[in-house]
């Protein structure tokens, strides 16, 4: 399960995803990091215990956000081009049946290359 | 045995043609041979779902009380040609919004029209003694006008390169992203259901033959813009009322850091009229060659890499120099065949019947380059020669007493063979100078260094300099070895000039 982390200022410089590792003693995977002066935000992939490690970033102040299927496509605009699938370094879209773009959204990690990439618009980040 | 257009068409009156569409036909042909195929199979349909630029509608607004000669007239702010009479104008498919930019354009606004939205329209004028009024705003949708005329000067190219990046930075084309060093390859085109990859020799294709065009009939009138069929390059102008489109087979399209298009569908029924035609359509992806050509080179005459075929460029990969690269279609393939199976059912349904061009396709001529009177020089002619530069061994401070003795504001830092590894400016020094921790030129360099080679014309360098918001670069050999620098104001010495 993909989860988004967003680090309030006071909190930037602790090693807290260390600390939930051995805590819970859950692998997290980091996936992608964004740390700035001010904030810091993290997309990070939990396979267990997902509601155990969410409280424990929540009591050390961090936002959780779980992104269920963080990428969105509009059926109706897409035209099964694959300019996407050439992007996305996650494998997120693959040629499927009748040559149809087909999606995995689990594997996004929201890098965001794909959205203006696509040449109708049909893609979306929630 | 020979068959006429008419005798087809009779059959699709009575219901019993026979139509297939140009991925069934060479299985078919494998199978029976091109003399029973003729028998078997009437009409072969074909497809083909892309971005093609060279796109737009005619618009027949009616006349406004008072009436207007409109000037310039913006349709959701994006502009449409209206050096024509009083009331009408051109939507060109390429065109960006005023406001909005690549986000918004006339791609999107003939596809807003078919889906029937409405569309803000805003003319200026100067006013005549017939035509008094000078601004006019108001609202309208597809219906509102009398005609509204898709009409393309080129389309359904018969064949395209594919591309890919020999250099070292990504570049963004009409071909899409290239990634650097040869990390992607794209091509359009849909192969064996591609119109003219069907009937190469334009056999039944010409002025006057009726097609599928955006969801609608439409008609082949002519040649295209830049028709080549001496190098393969056939190109298709075609018409179709935008009334009658369907938004399934329009789409606006945004190119990445390129613009605003659109992508249509088109199709071409072929009529299996004798064997020669039956073999024609009865091509296979693995016979449809292009060019795999090098876009790094922003140069008219790219260098061509190798020759690849379709079969190849469909598989997802492709090799070069050894290596797996990744291919990706600008065009959809499922939506092709959503065209090629379209036809195909409206012919059948009786619908649709085939006409016999007026007139062929040229089938000889080749496409013209510009006429250009002034060209602007090469790098090498323009570039500082005197090359300053320095080793990484350097200690900033060394670093800062050579931009200062020699004024320049630029060091490239080379190996003893001349081979640049970075480059360091006065504002490079002044940052560590103010962070203090820093001793070598080396650890302070940028190492991703942006240059070009002495070949490269002048406005590719400009180009560069503009897209990287630099002044000054290093001009670096095949070898790697500096060879010069350029700067803005050596470009700059060249308006007026040239
Ligand atoms: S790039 Fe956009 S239109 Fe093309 S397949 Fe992907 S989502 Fe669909
Ligand atoms: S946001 Fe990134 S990871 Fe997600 S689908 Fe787009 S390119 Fe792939």
């Amino acid at each position: 399960m993909k989860m988004k982390l967003e680090f309030p200022a006071k909190i930037i410089r602790k090693p807290i995803v260390s600390e939930i590792c051995l805590n819970t003693g859950v692998l997290i995977n980091l996936e992608r990091v964004n740390i700035e002066a001010t904030w810091a935000t993290m997309i990070v992939d939990v396979e267990e215990k997902i509601e155990e490690v969410t409280r424990a970033f929540e009591e050390k102040g961090v936002e959780v956000e779980i992104l269920e299927e963080p990428i969105r496509r509009d059926d109706g605009r897409c035209v099964h081009c694959g300019i996407c699938s050439s992007i996305c370094a996650m494998g997120v879209f693959s040629f499927g049946e009748d040559y149809k773009v087909e999606m995995d959204p689990s594997r996004c990690i929201v890098c965001k290359n794909c959205i203006e990439l696509c040449p109708t618009g049909a893609l979306e980040i929630y | 045995m020979n068959k006429s257009i008419e005798e087809i068409n009779e059959k699709i009156r009575t219901g019993t043609v026979r139509v297939v569409t140009a991925e069934e036909m060479p299985n078919i042909v494998k199978d029976v041979g091109t003399k029973e195929a003729v028998k078997e199979v009437d009409v072969v349909t074909t497809g083909t779902f892309g971005v093609m630029c060279s796109s737009g509608a005619f618009l027949n607004f009616g006349h406004s009380d008072p009436p207007i000669k409109m000037r310039k007239v913006f349709l959701n702010g994006v502009e449409a040609y209206t050096g024509i009479a009083a009331v009408d104008a051109y939507i060109g498919a390429a065109q960006t919004s005023k406001s909005r930019g690549m986000e918004y354009g006339g791609g999107y606004v003939i596809e807003d029209m078919i889906s029937r939205r409405e569309i803000e329209v805003k003319a200026e004028s100067y006013g005549t003694d017939c035509y008094p009024l000078r601004n006019l705003e108001t609202s309208i949708t597809i219906d509102d006008l009398n005609q509204a005329v898709m009409l393309n000067p080129r389309n359904g190219y018969q064949r395209h390169d594919a591309a890919t990046n020999s250099k070292k930075d990504a570049i963004y084309t009409y071909m899409g992203p290239l990634f650097p060093h040869f990390g992607n390859v794209s091509y359009s085109g849909s192969g064996l259901l591609s119109p003219l990859s069907n009937d190469p020799t334009y056999k039944t294709t010409g002025m006057g033959t009726r097609i599928f065009l955006g969801g609608a009939k439409g008609y082949i009138i002519g040649e295209g813009t830049q028709h080549d069929p001496d190098n393969g390059h056939g190109t298709l102008m075609v018409k179709g009322n935008l009334k009658e489109m369907d938004p399934d087979f329009i789409r606006g399209a945004t190119i990445y850091r390129y613009g605003v298009s659109i992508y249509i569908g088109l199709g071409v029924p072929i009529p299996i009229l004798n064997e020669d035609i039956a073999k024609s359509t009865s091509i296979e992806d693995k016979e449809i060659v292009t060019n795999l050509v090098d876009y790094g080179v922003q140069r008219r005459e790219k260098p061509v890499l190798r020759k690849v075929t379709y079969e190849e460029l469909k598989s997802g990969c492709i090799e070069f120099n050894g290596k797996e690269i990744k291919t990706f279609p600008m065009s959809s393939y499922h939506k092709a065949r959503e065209v090629a199976e379209k036809l195909k059912e409206w012919i059948e349904k009786g619908d649709f019947e085939l006409s016999m061009p007026v007139e062929r396709l040229p089938v000889k001529g080749r496409m013209k380059n510009m006429r250009q009177t002034k060209i602007k020089p090469p790098v090498k002619h323009l570039m500082a020669k005197e090359v300053i530069s320095a080793n990484q061994e350097i200690s900033i401070e060394e670093a800062a007493k050579v931009l200062i003795e020699n004024e320049i504001d630029h060091l490239p830092i080379v190996l003893t063979d001349n081979k640049v590894v970075g480059i360091i400016t006065s504002w490079d020094i002044s940052k560590s100078v103010a962070r203090g921790k820093f001793k070598r030129v080396s650890e302070i360099m940028t190492k991703k260094v942006v240059s070009v080679e002495p070949e490269d014309l002048a406005d590719v360098a400009a180009r560069k300099l503009e897209k990287y918001n630099i002044s000054a670069m290093p001009v670096i050999n095949k070898d790697g070895e500096i060879v010069g620098v350029i700067s803005s104001g050596d470009l700059s010495k060249l308006i007026g000039k040239w």
